[in-house]
């Protein structure tokens, strides 16, 4: 199927999905199906996380960081970029 | 998306150092489909595409630090805060003055408790896709560790939602396969063992809308 096709069929489709389903259904769809957010709360959401928290790009860099700030690393393995495409 | 939503973005940006890198050519890493910002995101399932991406926490300790948790693929912004919170009290463990055979036990003994602690709505939201489902059910039907057997540990909570069947939740893999991987250096760690369940190429959207779609026609052909 044309993928656009299949993406606004799959929006179109969606409440006759959730309204079929029983409440514990509902509440699961509510956070693990359909679109989450849109492009324009994408992008600022990416913003937010580039520039309000300080990401490091070396694992060494990190755990310095965190040696010296006394926290623990969060790191991330990821498949593209984490301002960009992935 | 999780990670730029509260409760985990106010988490990471002041409870942690943060960091990242591209793993496009490692040997382990998955094949996705193309994704940019502008095209929206998706919900997805804890654990969904454990090949593309895998969030760990480390102790910065010695040159490579210490792995206190890692979980594969995304996860939902409530339970990965939950979790970066569980992390952050084996990190203390690690750090305090017990033998390193306790902490061990510790560790494990934490990571398979943790289970059980998880919300209905954790467990809810960690169903493993059903193509990673089926991927698992035609590929090793007898010896996957994400299918729920009678020797298995027996979580306290199903999830609700859909048919029941014999797969544990993402949130029961990932404890177990830490719990057997106690205070691993992260240069150590087996990466490509740990995130070893599904098909290893996961497109973030496409799947999810199409099976919406299998599943709201079945239900229509039902009714």
């Amino acid at each position: 199927m044309n993928r656009p096709i299949a993406f606004a069929l799959g929006l179109a489709l969606l409440p006759l999905a959730v309204a079929s389903a029983d409440p514990g259904d509902r509440a699961y769809a509510a956070r693990t199906r359909g679109l989450a957010a849109g492009a324009a709360k994408v992008e600022s959401r990416v913003e937010a996380l580039t520039t309000r928290i300080r990401w490091e790009t070396s694992l060494e860099a990190a755990l310095a960081r965190g040696r010296r700030e006394g926290k623990p690393v969060f790191w991330m393995n990821m498949l593209g970029r984490l301002d960009g495409t992935t | 998306m999780a990670l730029s939503a509260d409760p985990t973005f106010e988490k990471l940006r002041t409870g942690l150092v943060c960091g990242w890198r591209d793993i496009t050519g490692e040997p382990w890493s998955g094949r996705s489909g193309r994704y940019d910002p502008d095209q929206g995101a998706a919900w997805t399932t804890n654990g969904a595409g454990p090949h593309n991406m895998q969030l760990f926490v480390l102790y910065p300790d010695g040159p490579d630090g210490v792995v206190l948790h890692c979980l594969p693929g995304y996860w939902e912004t409530h339970d990965l805060a939950e979790e970066l919170a569980f992390a952050e009290g084996l990190g203390r463990l690690w750090a305090s003055d017990l033998p390193r055979a306790e902490k061990d036990r510790r560790f494990r003994e934490a990571h398979l408790a943790h289970i059980g602690a998880h919300s209905q709505e954790t467990v809810d939201r960690s169903q493993l896709q059903n193509f990673d489902k089926g991927y698992e059910r035609r590929r090793r039907p007898d010896t996957s560790d994400c299918i729920l057997r009678e020797d298995s540990l027996q979580p306290r909570r199903r999830p609700r939602a859909r048919k029941p069947d014999e797969f544990k939740t993402t949130d029961q893999i990932v404890h177990e396969r830490m719990a057997a991987r106690p205070f691993v250096r992260t240069q150590d760690f087996d990466v490509e063992a740990f995130t070893d369940y599904g098909r290893p190429k996961y497109d973030k959207k496409k799947p999810v809308l199409l099976e919406e779609i299998g599943e709201t026609v079945r239900e229509r052909r039902r009714s």
